[in-house]
């Protein structure tokens, strides 16, 4: 069974960060704020019946 | 906003599942809920110098999402590389025709594409830290007892004590590895196989979580409250729980129509996943164990004949499994892979859109309503 390879090194850099902050600001903007079938979001101790994927 | 074990995941699933190189041209599409994950696979791709396109979409109802998806395409023809689509949903498996549609043009052996369920910070830290080479030789090792055995005895440190009757003739196997093949998609978090088991009865007590193809914010642990379930014929005939609250939402799960039938024996087969995690998910149900998983079977309609709205997957951690009266059991958190060729008939997708033709029904367990302003929940009790 092969290995897990060593973790490359990747750390999360200052610039990093900054530049997801850019992404997520960037994809915030285009999106629907609301609408949509599951902005009404269930209770805490509710089940909404809304299926939300298949099973095969 | 991201932690360093989530990042380190991303760069990993990048390394060992996509593999993307600069020739390539990348789309994620995600909904809302995952906007974060989203937002880190874009920016670890881009650093690697791919051209990558955000398209977000809404869940499983966005009339918009098939030529938003074509705006941002390359012209096939012009792409020197892949075509990477990866998506990420929280809660939902949305809009698989419209997505296959939309790259329709692109060749499918030029083409990598993964939707991922669960997306969260635990997708990445866990469960896409597991190798998919190493699931591959877990799932075949799996694949090759079990496709010819005829009977299962297992058992459960929880105390599950269970006899299997399977009809490897008829039934198909699903096999969720995290490797793709062309023509299809391979749906994350990876590591399972599973089939329709033909019997099954005794006691199963799941005491790792619960998953529920419904939108929930209730805590789906069961370290504290395992949930026993009687079986016999291949239904539940009786259950306890002794949390009140778990109690009746799965009396409320089971109520729904042939919700009490067993459609899916699984096991999971991702090492890589720890403790379970509070959130409903996908990511429990690939835990080295079993699970049964009521009412919506996984086979074919011509195969299996009932259908049912819901599909409430009861896991528990670990086990072993007896095939055909053998004296050693397979002891599922830690057998060795062993160098088997993963069998070329299996189904790769456990998870699809939901069909919305089918759901738009006003039935005693409607699960969307058609009303005058579009589809709306339905809300029980």
């Amino acid at each position: 069974m092969p290995d897990n390879p060593p973790d490359k090194p990747s750390v999360l850099t200052k610039e990093m960060i900054d530049k997801l902050k850019d992404q997520l600001d960037a994809m915030e903007g285009k999106e629907i704020k609301s609408g949509g079938p599951v902005s009404h979001k269930p209770g805490d101790n509710t089940v909404a019946w809304y299926i939300a994927y298949g099973t095969s | 906003m991201i932690t360093p074990e989530a990042w380190a995941g991303v760069q990993y699933f990048l390394d060992n599942y996509v593999k993307p190189t600069a020739d390539d041209f990348a789309v994620v599409a995600y909904t809302p809920d995952s906007r974060g994950p989203a937002a880190w696979l874009c920016v670890a791709l881009r650093d690697r110098g791919v051209v990558v396109e955000d398209v977000w979409m809404t869940p499983i109802s966005d009339g918009g999402i098939l030529e938003r998806f074509r705006s941002v395409l390359v012209d096939p023809s012009e792409l020197k590389g892949r075509l990477i689509v990866v998506t990420l949903e929280r809660d939902t498996m949305s809009h698989d025709s419209k997505i296959k549609e939309a790259i329709q043009y692109f060749d499918k052996d030029r083409r990598l594409i993964f939707r991922a369920i669960s997306a969260c910070e635990e997708l990445f830290s866990s469960a896409l830290r597991a190798n998919p080479e190493e699931i591959n030789a877990l799932n075949a090792t799996l694949l090759t007892r079990l496709t010819k055995a005829r009977k299962l005895h297992i058992e459960t440190p929880s105390g599950s004590n269970i006899d299997v009757v399977l009809n490897n003739e008829r039934h198909q196997w699903i096999s969720n590895r995290g490797k793709h093949r062309p023509g299809r998609i391979a749906i994350l978090p990876p590591g399972e196989v599973a089939t329709f088991p033909a019997d099954v009865s005794g006691v199963f007590v799941a005491d790792f979580a619960f998953n529920l193809n419904a939108i929930t914010q209730r805590d789906t642990r069961l370290n504290r409250c395992p949930i026993t379930v009687k079986l016999k014929g291949g239904r539940a005939i009786d259950f306890h729980c002794a949390d009140e609250e778990i109690s009746s939402f799965i009396a409320q799960c089971f109520e729904q129509y042939c919700a009490s039938n067993v459609g899916e024996l699984g096991f999971g087969t991702n090492r890589r996943i720890g403790d379970a995690i509070a959130m409903n998910s996908h990511i429990n149900e690939r835990k080295p164990g079993i699970h049964l998983g009521f009412g919506q079977h996984n086979q074919d309609h011509e195969i299996v004949a009932y259908r049912c709205a819901i599909h409430l997957d009861l896991i528990a951690a670990g086990g072993s499994v007896w095939v055909d009266g053998d004296v050693d059991a397979i002891n599922l958190a830690d057998f060795q892979a062993l160098k088997s060729r993963h069998p070329a008939q299996f189904r790769d997708e456990d998870v699809f859109s939901p069909d919305l033709e089918d759901l738009e029904v006003e039935d005693c367990c409607g699960i969307l309503r058609q009303g005058q302003n579009g589809l709306s929940l339905f809300e029980p009790r």
